[in-house]
């Protein structure tokens, strides 16, 4: 036997030759960050250059058509004795708090409802997801329709029904308009949490429910005992994403009330957009979309070290 | 304190319009056209005002001032409608034309939207309903009857590249033949610059739109006693006068709706 036939040097000769460009994409580590380039690009564009301009002109007087100068903390001062900054952190915490508790409670009684089997359960599904899906400005419209002060579609049915002889003033009394926008807000992301927590659902085995049921447990020990705690992280990951969005709202509010009546439902985004945007100055609003990011943070990192702890266990 | 007597005769215009299903209908909203629009004026016509004409005292904390909040917190819950708190600058006319007001402040573009489609609005004795409209100024107060009218400027860009271009464009733009074009298209709801185009013949085309031709003479700007500035700006946008009213309407003490405002205003003016 003679080893001639395993790779001779005209075999090995004719083989491709591997150019510089190729052996680099061989390497794991150098293609890895060739494949991430498209997504720190967007990132950086999207999100970090945003986020680093929020600050270069949160700490100067910059408003339209004025570059301004570096003022320091001054911006931050003087939201930190404004009254309506004061209303719109508290508005926020409240809206914010409200509704995410409202979502999560009848987010999870709709997933545990469409866990079960039953006809029609896929278009079931499907339609449960619309209020999340349709534009939020859209669906904010016909909301505002239906609680107008004059033609409010609510207060005629109830009017009809006479449940009221009076109408109801939805977005004009200051703790209804508050009402008002949570009510929309739950309405819209109650889809989100059933969703998801289905999915967290189904990754429950039923045995497990079998297996406590033979034990002599009745559906709420069940759910205490079983479901809840396994449904855990993923009900604090969903939580914490809707914290982050429900804190950050602008659309709905701006839609509905614009802020108003008199601040009643002035959140931290459209009081931004009103300083920033409707009056120019652009420092300001800056100042106050930055305030919002310590707060988050906070959530952030105590949500995240909790459902650390509760994967842990 | 100056005579009172319109609005007197107003508020009990009001109240029996209000008692019969027809109030008066006002936004004390967040909407950045009708609210200024009608609160301002109201505010100048018991002789308030934001600052001295220095452009820096504020001066909005006075007896006048206080005085228009404590009427208009009689007149709201005797004449308007009580939904105006959550109003934007369309419900108005929305409201109008469905007949559930009975007077707004507003431009001419609800009786002109009446006459577009008179077959569409109707009164309750089936008439149409333009020809039931007229026009009139925002009533005198004690200390006088003044608009708020908006304001339309061009501007150039300091930037541009095409200045030279630019300024000829609205030279031409506002040449009388050019001008007086468009300025007819508006048939009345529209003023001019100047006090030529209140001879234009459009003002004799509708008696219902005569009124508008003056109201001029009785505009002010905000920020008055003051220039109509950047802080005169961040006021109305922060809706500072607007929500003076409407948080005495929602129960606030009239000296303490003030105070706010006032208190407010000298953040804005520092």
């Amino acid at each position: 036997m003679t080893f001639t036939t395993l790779a001779t040097p005209t075999a090995y000769a004719g083989a491709p030759r591997r150019g510089p460009v190729t052996r680099l994409l061989e390497d794991e580590r150098w293609l890895a960050m060739l494949l991430l380039l498209p997504t720190l690009a967007l990132l950086g564009l999207f999100i970090a250059y945003p986020f680093i301009e929020g600050v270069r002109l949160s700490v100067t007087d910059a408003k339209v058509g004025v570059p301004g100068q570096f003022v320091g903390l001054q911006n931050f001062a003087r939201i930190w004795s404004d009254d309506i900054f004061h209303v719109a952190v508290w508005n926020t915490c409240v809206y914010t708090a409200v509704a995410t508790v409202f979502k999560l409670v009848l987010g999870l009684w709709l997933a545990l409802l469409l866990n079960h089997h039953f006809k029609g359960k896929a278009i079931t599904r499907a339609f449960i997801l619309l209020p999340f899906i349709i534009p939020t400005v859209l669906s904010t419209l016909a909301w505002k329709w239906m609680f107008d002060p004059t033609f409010s579609v609510i207060n005629w049915m109830l009017f009809r029904l006479g449940v009221i002889q009076n109408r109801i003033n939805w977005l004009g009394d200051p703790h209804l308009a508050l009402i008002s926008v949570i009510i929309v807000n739950v309405w819209r992301g109650v889809p989100f949490y059933a969703i998801s927590l289905l999915a967290g659902l189904q990754t429950i085995s039923p045995e497990l429910h079998e297996a406590a049921a033979i034990d002599g447990a009745r559906a709420w020990q069940r759910f205490w005992h079983v479901t809840w705690p396994l449904l855990l992280p993923v009900t604090l990951v969903i939580v914490l994403f809707s914290v982050i969005q429900t804190f950050a709202d602008f659309q709905l509010v701006y839609v509905l009330t614009g802020g108003g009546p008199a601040n009643a439902t002035q959140l931290f985004a459209t009081y931004a957009y009103q300083l920033g945007i409707g009056t120019g100055l652009l420092s300001q609003g800056a100042t106050i979309s930055l305030a919002v990011f310590p707060v988050l943070l906070v959530v952030v990192i105590v949500q995240l070290l909790y459902i650390r702890k509760v994967e842990v266990h | 304190m100056g005579d009172r007597r319109w609005l007197e005769d107003y508020r009990v215009a009001g109240k029996k319009l209000k008692a019969a299903g027809h109030p008066f209908g006002q936004t004390l909203g967040h909407t950045f056209g009708d609210a200024p629009g009608f609160w301002y004026p109201y505010l100048w016509s018991w002789g308030g005002k934001e600052v001295e004409a220095d452009g820096k005292t504020v001066s909005l904390n006075s007896k006048e001032t206080i005085e228009s909040v404590k009427f208009a917190v009689g007149f709201w819950k005797d004449c308007c409608d009580e939904g105006g708190l959550a109003w934007d600058d369309s419900s108005n006319n929305r409201a109008f034309l469905s007949g559930t007001i009975s007077s707004t402040n507003n431009g001419a573009s609800i009786y002109l939207e009446a006459k577009k489609k008179p077959d569409s609005y109707l009164t309750e004795k089936g008439e149409p309903l333009w020809k039931d409209i007229f026009h009139t100024k925002i009533p005198k107060g004690p200390g006088g009857q003044f608009a708020l009218p908006g304001p339309f400027t061009h501007l150039v860009m300091g930037y541009s590249k095409n200045q030279k271009a630019a300024k000829d464009f609205l030279r031409w733009v506002h040449s009388k033949p050019v001008f007086e074009q468009w300025f007819t298209s508006q048939q009345g709801y529209t003023d001019g610059a100047t006090k030529y185009w209140e001879e234009d013949p459009v003002w004799n085309v509708d008696q219902v739109l005569l009124p508008f031709r003056d109201l001029p003479n009785v505009g002010r700007l905000v920020g008055y006693a003051g220039p109509p500035g950047r802080a005169a700006a961040e006021v109305v946008t922060k809706y500072i006068i607007v929500d003076m009213y409407a948080k005495a309407v929602q129960g606030m003490p009239a000296e303490d709706a003030v105070k706010w405002a006032h208190d407010e205003l000298v953040k804005v003016y520092a």
